[in-house]
């Protein structure tokens, strides 16, 4: 569930990144989609429930 | 300055490996901690601001969709094709072909298995064919070794071509120009994995042995993989000499003496024919071959989907250049489309036949996202660490350090690279993007060309990849019993490091010669 989860994460992260910093250029924009992923990677090194 | 510049370029690998060799962390989870480090090092040290953080990151994932989407679509038909019962039959016709030990193991463990490769990847050769070893009377311990080396020869244009995609994309060289001088320096390696395979299987009698037949082999598929990428059918370079040399072993096979062994476990017939069960990937060959017509790849050129990145600037100086049209996906010439088409004409004509099982498309799907949902996001955020590496200038301050060992020895040192990215990750894609960016940086810096180096990095990484320790455990799991990994590990190691110094020796002599 927490791969699929980050799964989907990932995949809303691009147009995130890619319209805050490739399109728009807006630093405060890019600095909240590199938090958002940010949050992910924190997620993703918490220790899994089941282990 | 310069010392805590190259420390922090060199962390988010550091992380990486730490995560994966000492913490035993899941690839992702290592790729999550390998990113922050990036993002945390490239934002106080280098000078590089969210604008360009944001931009780099998103090339990233760019760049995974165009890899993710021959991955999942390569491995829907690979489960769609197990499912149909077409792998089995397959298999199964190749245990029936010889009772000769020397020649069966070669066949299975080296040219069935890169077959394997070139259809499925991500350790499917080693969960299919080690136990298909095992039957043909070898020890389980051998087997998987013999099949992590006798497949690693496929690995770059295995997976339809996904690590060949990956180099490209990361070091810029042009796909055509790669491929043929690439096949050609991988006969070697296909030389050497079977003689490999063959010592594993029969000691060094069995090399004797196997000598004239591995050579004439390796020349056929080395020739074959070579004329394909003359084509541009990259993605079908490992499938098709993988097909041609099973199809040689088995026509020299066909006359020895009868197993017994092997002559038991055949009484069970076949789904379905040899035919039927190869015909979605003669389907795919064949599409992979007709998007090489230059009157289709003309049709359909303006067809595709990239992004389009400015050219921007960190806060020391260091200039990342503007990408029209980055990481392009064409609907000819990725091999996506013509997976998913070959899928949809597989089940026309099963159904015609009335070979098709009703459910499979479904249970296919689920198979594919079970089996590639990790991954993605483990390769997600390597590449994006790789990218914000790269655009920060951080790799360019590695290539600076790197320089300092001189060409030559950079030129030896290539292939280890590529093995020790793949090694770690179990992937010669993962490799290919996370070194791929040094590799560039270091071949301007030591003026050497940048085709050999990215040529180096790919064959190193082919190598490690199939002798990396999710292959053992993957084998191991498979067989389950008493195998320890550790023990197939100690089997197959030193043939994958003997085999990527030899590989260092040959781009080295092949730079000397004045080939660029």
């Amino acid at each position: 569930m927490k791969l699929r989860l980050s799964l989907f994460v990932v995949i809303i992260s691009l147009p995130l990144l890619y319209i805050s910093g490739a399109h728009l250029q807006d630093g405060q924009l890019s600095t909240w989609a590199i938090i958002f992923v940010t949050a992910l990677c924190l997620w993703l090194l918490t220790p899994e429930r089941n282990r | 300055m310069t010392l805590l510049r190259f420390l922090v370029a060199i962390a988010p690998v550091l992380a990486l490996l730490g995560g994966i060799l000492v913490l035993r962390w899941r690839a992702y989870r290592a790729a999550a901690l390998a990113w922050l480090v990036a993002v945390a090092g490239a934002a106080t040290v280098y000078g590089a601001g969210p604008v360009l953080i944001a931009s780099a990151s998103a090339k990233g994932l760019s760049l995974t969709l165009l890899v993710m989407l021959i991955v999942w679509s390569a491995v829907f038909l690979y489960t769609l094709a197990a499912d149909l019962g077409a792998v089995d039959s397959i298999a199964r016709r190749i245990l029936d072909s010889s009772g000769d030990p020397l020649v069966l193991g070669l066949l299975l463990a080296w040219t069935f298995s890169g077959f394997m490769q070139g259809i499925a990847g991500f350790g499917v050769p080693v969960a299919i064919v080690a136990p298909l070893m095992v039957l043909a009377g070898h020890s389980p311990v051998r087997s998987i070794a013999a099949v992590m080396i006798g497949h690693s020869w496929a690995i770059t244009f295995g997976s339809m071509g996904s690590s060949f995609f990956a180099v490209q994309l990361v070091t810029g060289v042009d796909g055509a120009a790669l491929g043929p001088p690439l096949a050609l320096l991988f006969i070697l390696p296909i030389f050497f994995t079977g003689l490999s395979v063959a010592h594993i299987v029969a000691g060094w009698g069995g090399v004797r042995r196997a000598l004239p037949l591995v050579a004439a082999a390796s020349g056929l598929m080395g020739a074959l993989m070579w004329a394909l990428n003359l084509l541009g059918a990259a993605p079908v370079s490992s499938m098709l000499p993988g097909l041609l040399g099973s199809l040689f072993l088995w026509l020299v096979g066909r006359g020895r003496s009868t197993n017994t062994t092997v002559a038991r476990i055949d009484q069970v017939t076949p789904r379905l024919s040899f035919g039927w069960a190869f015909l979605p990937y003669g389907l795919l060959t064949l599409l992979s071959l007709l998007a090489q017509v230059p009157a289709i790849k003309d049709a359909a050129a303006g067809v595709s989907f990239a992004l389009g990145y400015p050219g921007l600037r960190t806060a020391q100086g260091f200039a990342v250049p503007a990408q029209e049209a980055y990481a392009p996906i064409r609907l000819v010439g990725h091999p996506a489309p013509l997976l998913l088409l070959s899928a949809v004409l597989t089940y026309l004509l099963y159904r015609r036949r009335g070979l098709w099982k009703p459910g499979a498309v479904d249970r296919a799907r689920r198979a594919t996202v079970r089996q590639s949902t990790g991954t993605t996001v483990g390769v997600a955020l390597m590449v994006m660490m790789a990218l914000v590496v790269t655009d920060s200038g951080m790799a360019a301050v590695l290539a600076d350090a790197a320089e300092e060992l001189g060409g030559s020895v950079y030129l030896v040192a290539a292939p280890f690279i590529g093995l020790l990215g793949a090694f770690v990750t179990g992937s010669n894609t993962n490799s290919n993007v996370m070194f791929g960016p040094l590799q560039l940086f270091a071949s301007q810096a030591l003026a050497l060309s940048t085709l050999t180096i990215a040529a180096a990095q790919t064959l190193g990484g082919s190598i490690g990849s199939g002798v990396a320790p999710d292959k053992a455990l993957i084998g191991a799991s498979v067989l389950g019993g008493d195998v320890r990994e550790g023990e197939v590990m100690r089997r197959a190691l030193p043939y994958g490091l003997l085999g990527v110094l030899l590989i260092g020796l040959e781009v080295l002599a092949v730079s000397l010669l004045g080939f660029r």
